[in-house]
């Protein structure tokens, strides 16, 4: 008998009158000990179906037909009672943001007892007993049982809620997306106890993820949906290497490895194979004049406020960097949450003041922009800004015209027409229909958007563009749209580029040159090949071979 | 902690002597004649000039606001109408001339009434504002929370007066529910402590708890689906247990914030109520004395208002503190 079987499902969510089926009719097995890998894009109904194993469907609103089993008994209209003793006890669940998924309100050892005790119906001091037992066994001494989330570091919450998660040895543990938000190396700490435990308690995990590389690492199976359906399912090892649907050949192939051709066209849905046409095979490094730089950087930010309104020691986000973005150069600026690449970033648009160094842009010393309202507008100019969410960066109310001919408005001369005209051209070279330009953000998926923040940095022709995380928050298909379209732009319009990442094979793939930043210095920095081929830093190693 | 305490009652004493500086700024701004008053109608000009010497009326405004605070502070000793001296002892708030007793004893006279209003006005609001708005948000679009809500929104639009001598009618003389209101002190007998309060405090709740409703309702709707709700879900626990345990936690900081002014605003007396069923509290005095030109009992009444909503507002943060461990007491 499987630890967890799954027949016909269909979800439905009624809201507004329309009906949405998340996901349609999926079937699959997870047998006792093993790691099945459920794999999508955002709105494949993944986390859909973890959520209905769990029975934690608004049932208001949520209509689910099919079957679920977890370990024979039956999920789906069982009884909220019914349900309460097997959440938990014998199918518990590990969320993505640990942060928030665990109670603020209560200490990490509270939480662990209260889940022990629900389902153990012990006394308190067992409880505790066994919380401590489980804090040890993920790494965090016993005497931080007393500490609350917001004291530990991303890496500990998250094995804290596997340590609860597992506190009562369950058949089935769902893990939607438990390491996407944290850095390379942590991830991969977090995902090895993970296995670990769960082959201690012969527990069967459903891992639920966007990111093949995840899968290839943890998983015996996988199964690949998209629009809620069962797209192809089979051994990992197969469907990465001989995947029968064209779906799960750009799924795996979309998102660039340390292997990939760096330059080259990466595979999207839409095209699936495409010409192997590696273009700019020589960086263009060393050669050209340098356009912007900045020189023994540092960058503090005030203490937090003590007693009797003292400051304490101001936050050093950057010490001492030193970089250099040539002419016609793509620079990329790598490293984990912390390290300072988009403080360093900032100062070089002109929007965070150096507390010590130098910053130019063209040679001009560019270090007062943030506070001089003019010489900032003049930057602007000729440097523009893509981020990272492309929800939060357009602004609701304006229509993609509006924001699109906004630094035209500014800082040229152009009447509406040709303000117009230049904002159809511009939907062009991003691969968006001119017809397009009267409609608002919320009328546009996520990669169309990125792309409507990239024809606006480049209304006005700039001369450097500094993307912080352009495509971290973008599903791997659309990732790797994006990527394709700014090496296209780049090579059309000779732009020179700050590209920061967290995400080493993006880099490799999309920058002629390397900087590695770690605690507000620079690491590491030199031409892509022999960063990535020669590392000379210990934690640029560290960094390659935690990724995935 | 104590340092954070030692600061937050730093900073209440200076808004505290602030607002006893606007209030006795007032007090000489006013345009009456505190002697005149206490002197009476019959006075001629030479026995008001006596007075208002003996009242140190005629000393520098700085001088009288210093021994303002002094008395505050030490107690003084306060000169009648015909200068015999008054003993006034610390917290001296001054003395009525109108009254003919010490402005502290005036309000502490009533006092007992307003506290006794003000409490159980305040459980009213708790159970009915707080509790529907919990209640409806477990019942998101249900009859229940349409008709909960459509209820707390009567109280919101009805007025004190009208809604207490209705119910005055209807639950008391017509059909005898209730008793008369009237104030019994709690000693004599408790029972007929509650039983005279009971319409008071439901009136005066009943019209406050619309909005402590619709501010728990949307705060609970909103908690409801925090990733740690879920989390207590997925542990087992039963929807009531973890809405009572996380997502009342979670809602509660803007509440307890606004229960925080709210009770220092009842504390400070509630005059319309008092008037509607005829009980003398703080509130009644404070108008009174407004409408009988009674300085210091304004002053001392306006500072002790003051005095109840900052302590109540620090008790406030404090529990939010106690509350949500993330809350840095700075």
């Amino acid at each position: 008998m499987s630890a967890l079987g799954v027949r016909d499902l269909t979800v439905s969510f009624t809201g507004r009158g329309a009906t949405v089926t998340a996901v349609d009719n999926v079937s699959f097995d997870l047998a006792r000990g093993e790691v099945l890998g459920l794999v999508g894009e955002s709105g494949s109904g993944k986390s859909t179906v973890g959520l209905a194993a769990m029975g934690l469907h608004d049932a208001a609103r949520t209509t689910v037909t099919g079957s679920i089993t977890v370990g024979g008994t039956e999920i789906v209209g069982a009884p909220d009672s019914a349900l309460r003793e097997l959440r938990g006890a014998r199918i518990a669940m590990v969320f993505q943001d640990a942060l928030a998924a665990l109670s603020p309100f209560h200490t990490v050892g509270a939480q662990l007892e209260e889940a022990y005790r629900l389902h153990a119906g012990t006394g308190r001091a067992e409880a505790r007993e066994r919380a401590s037992t489980m804090l040890d066994r993920v790494g965090i001494p016993p005497a931080r049982a007393r500490d609350y989330p917001h004291q530990f570091s991303g890496g500990m919450r998250q094995r804290v809620m596997i340590a609860m998660a597992l506190i009562n040895a369950p058949d089935v543990l769902i893990a939607d997306e438990p390491t996407t938000a944290l850095d390379a190396r942590v991830q991969r700490q977090v995902l090895s106890l993970m296995s670990e435990l769960a082959k201690e308690s012969g527990t069967a995990v459903l891992l639920i993820t966007h990111d093949v590389g995840v899968v290839a690492e943890m998983c015996d199976r996988m199964l690949v949906m998209r629009g809620g359906r069962d797209i192809e399912s089979g051994p990992t090892r197969k469907l990465l290497t001989d995947a029968s649907h064209p779906y799960t050949r750009a799924l795996i192939g979309a998102a660039p490895t340390l292997a990939t051709v760096p330059g080259s066209r990466l595979p999207t849905v839409d095209d699936p194979e495409p010409a192997r046409v590696v273009r700019r095979t020589e960086p263009a490094s060393g050669e050209g004049a340098v356009l912007a730089e900045v020189a023994d950087l540092t960058v503090e930010f005030p203490g937090r406020r003590g007693l009797w309104g003292r400051r304490a020691e101001p936050v050093a986000a950057v010490r001492g960097v030193s970089l250099r973005v040539r002419r016609g150069e793509t620079l990329g600026l790598v490293g984990e949450s912390g390290s300072g690449k988009s403080t360093t970033a900032r100062v070089l648009a002109g929007l965070q003041r150096p507390t010590a160094g130098s910053v130019r842009f063209d040679g001009r010393d560019i270090g007062r922009a943030s506070v001089d309202t003019a010489l900032r507008r003049e930057l602007s100019r000729d440097v523009q800004l893509v981020f990272q969410d492309p929800y939060a960066s357009l602004n609701p109310r304006r229509t993609v015209e509006e924001i699109v001919t906004t630094p035209l408005r500014v800082h040229t001369s152009l009447d509406a027409a040709a303000r117009r005209d230049r904002a159809a051209e511009l939907l062009g070279q991003v691969g968006l229909d001119a017809a397009h330009l009267s409609r608002y953000p919320h009328e546009f998926s996520g990669g169309q958007r990125q792309r409507i923040g990239i024809a606006r940095a480049l209304a006005l022709r700039p001369r450097l563009i500094i993307a912080d995380e352009p495509v971290s928050a973008l599903d791997v298909s659309v990732q790797a749209q994006v990527l394709n379209l700014l090496m296209d732009l780049r090579d059309e319009l000779g732009l020179s580029l700050l590209f920061v990442s967290h995400d080493l094979a993006v880099v490799r793939h999309f920058c002629d040159r390397v900087a590695v930043m770690r605690a507000g210095t620079v690491v590491e920095s030199g031409p892509r090949d022999e960063v990535f081929d020669d590392p000379k830093a210990d934690y640029t190693r560290e960094l390659l071979a935690a990724t995935m | 902690m104590i340092a954070y305490l030692l600061r937050r009652a730093l900073q209440a004493a200076a808004v505290l002597l602030a607002i006893t500086a606007v209030a006795f700024g007032l007090f000489y701004a006013a345009p009456s004649d505190p002697a005149l008053i206490a002197c009476g109608p019959k006075c001629d000009t030479a026995q008001v000039e006596a007075v208002r010497h003996s009242m140190g009326l005629d000393q520098p405004l700085t001088g009288q606001f210093t021994d303002y605070l002094r008395g505050l502070v030490a107690g003084r000793t306060i000169a009648d109408v015909d200068g015999s001296p008054i003993d006034c002892s610390a917290p001296c708030l001054g003395y009525s001339y109108t009254l003919h007793q010490p402005v502290l004893d005036a309000i502490g006279d009533r006092f007992p009434v307003t506290l006794s209003l003000a409490g159980g006005a305040l459980a009213v609001i708790v159970v009915l504002g707080i509790g529907t708005g919990f209640v409806a948000a477990l019942r998101r679009g249900s009859v229940t929370d349409r008709l909960l809500s459509g209820f707390t929104l009567v109280g919101a639009s009805v007025q004190i007066y009208f809604l207490g001598y209705a119910l005055q009618y209807l639950l008391v003389y017509t059909t005898d529910v209730l008793s008369v209101p009237g104030y019994t002190p709690f000693a004599d007998d408790p029972a007929a402590w509650a039983a005279g309060l009971a319409l008071p405090w439901l009136v005066l709740g009943f019209v406050n708890a619309a909005v402590f409703a619709r501010l728990s309702r949307s705060q609970m709707l909103e908690t409801m689906h925090e990733g740690y709700v879920r989390t207590a879900r997925g542990k087992g626990l039963g929807a009531l247990r973890a809405h009572a345990k996380y997502t009342a936690r979670g809602a509660a900081a803007p509440l307890v914030q606004l229960l925080g002014l709210e009770a220092g605003a009842l504390f400070g007396g509630a005059f319309i109520t008092e008037t509607v069923f005829g009980l003398g509290g703080v509130g009644k005095l404070a108008v009174d004395s407004v409408v009988q030109n009674d300085l210091p009992t304004v002053v001392g009444t306006v500072l002790l208002a003051a005095f109840f909503v900052v302590l109540f507002v620090a008790l406030a943060d404090l529990v939010v503190a106690w509350l949500d461990p993330r809350v840095r007491l700075a």
